[in-house]
């Protein structure tokens, strides 16, 4: 063995720590050689002066009387009542942000219904519009003018009538707001 | 018998019965000491570690029923001494800056005047803080706990959970570094001599 080979041995040596024949070993190669002799001096110093830096230090006296008041405040082992609550709070957001989320997802059946009777308005304004329209139009003063253009007139009506219905359905929400704002 | 060295198995029982107060109480004296010294290890400061133990041992009263033994009670307050020393510690370096008044400031300077000696006896002449300040963290966290726990190398291995061969391989380690550093920029004794 080389001294290199000795250099943590040493240290063991010194703690105690070689059982024999290593123990006999690393003494007689130690008494002959004077770079392992230099070394297990000085590890011998850096472990006396650790030993005397280095101290075991201790908790104050009344630590376990405020560790047991602390965890009687925490109540029985297990969950404390404040984890509890926490985990309740915890849950229910969770519960509660998953549920916007489902109803994102889901069919707006407001919306659906809105469009319904708005579609169903539209008709029946369209047909008395088609059905009536032309007769007003013919009592009107400018009756002459429009005669032979009765087709033209039913579908300009219809169509503007249907316009008209669409964007009061389309914007009926945001109106809602902006009166009830107001209001 | 010591407290320290009785064996865990009246605390187990204890837990059987659920009767926890009673296991906790017993727990509390046998591995407080132990626990306060790994924290100490972790985090520097007497009073932070101090914290830390009572942090600990509150979380282990959280925890007593779902132990039931599957490792040894040493292993399983050490796992959560470690990981609430992990935890604190990765809170510190999430902290943008410490300024003077922060506490950890205070803390530092109280662990320094426990660990300042000179050594004229053994022919070392050296500032035994400044030396273990330069040192890499894993020696000086190894170092600290071997002298705190009166050179045990099982206790050790067992707080750090590292094999006993890499105890040993680390404190030699730590130790030739030391020299080195020491070596490296000699401090006067004289500064603390009396």
């Amino acid at each position: 063995m080389e001294c290199p080979d000795y250099e943590p041995l040493i240290l063991d040596w010194l703690d105690g720590e070689l059982a024999m024949p290593d123990r006999q070993r690393v003494a007689a190669h130690v008494a002959e050689c004077p770079a392992c002799q230099e070394l297990a001096n000085t590890l011998k110093g850096l472990d006396t002066a650790l030993s005397r830096a280095i101290r075991p230090i201790s908790l104050p006296s009344d630590f376990t009387g405020r560790v047991l008041k602390r965890v009687e405040s925490e109540g029985g082992p297990g969950r404390s009542a404040g984890d509890v609550a926490n985990r309740r709070q915890q849950l229910e957001a969770e519960f509660r942000d998953g549920s916007n989320r489902l109803r994102r997802r889901m069919v707006d059946v407001g919306g659906w219904l809105d469009g319904l009777g708005f579609g169903v308005l539209g008709f029946i304004l369209v047909y008395v519009g088609y059905h009536y329209g032309v007769q007003w139009i013919g009592a009107s003063p400018w009756a002459s003018s429009l005669a032979g253009h009765e087709t033209l007139l039913r579908s300009c009506l219809g169509s503007t009538v249907l316009l008209a219905v669409g964007t009061v359905g389309a914007f009926s929400r945001q109106l809602g707001r902006w009166v009830s704002a107001l209001g | 018998m010591n407290p320290a060295e009785a064996p865990d198995s009246d605390i187990l029982e204890l837990l059987r019965e659920k009767k926890f107060h009673q296991a906790f109480e017993l727990l509390l004296e046998r591995f407080k000491d132990r626990v306060f010294r790994l924290s100490y290890s972790f985090l520097r400061g007497e009073s932070q570690a101090e914290d830390m133990t009572q942090d600990v041992f509150v979380r282990i009263w959280k925890g007593l029923p779902g132990y039931h033994g599957e490792a040894s009670l040493s292993t399983w307050v050490y796992t959560i001494t470690r990981n609430t020393c992990f935890t604190e510690l990765k809170k510190r370096a999430n902290r943008p800056t410490v300024s003077l008044d922060a506490p950890e400031f205070e803390h530092g300077l109280e662990s320094l005047p426990e660990l300042h000696t000179s050594d004229r006896e053994g022919g070392l002449e050296m500032d035994v803080q400044e030396l273990m300040n330069q040192l890499p963290e894993r020696y000086r966290q190894v170092i600290v706990l071997f002298y705190m726990e009166q050179k045990a190398y099982e206790e050790v291995a067992a707080m750090l959970a590292i094999p006993l061969g890499t105890v040993k391989t680390l404190l030699f380690r730590a130790k030739k570094e030391l020299l080195k550093i020491a070596k490296r920029a000699p401090i006067p004794a004289a500064q603390h001599a009396d």
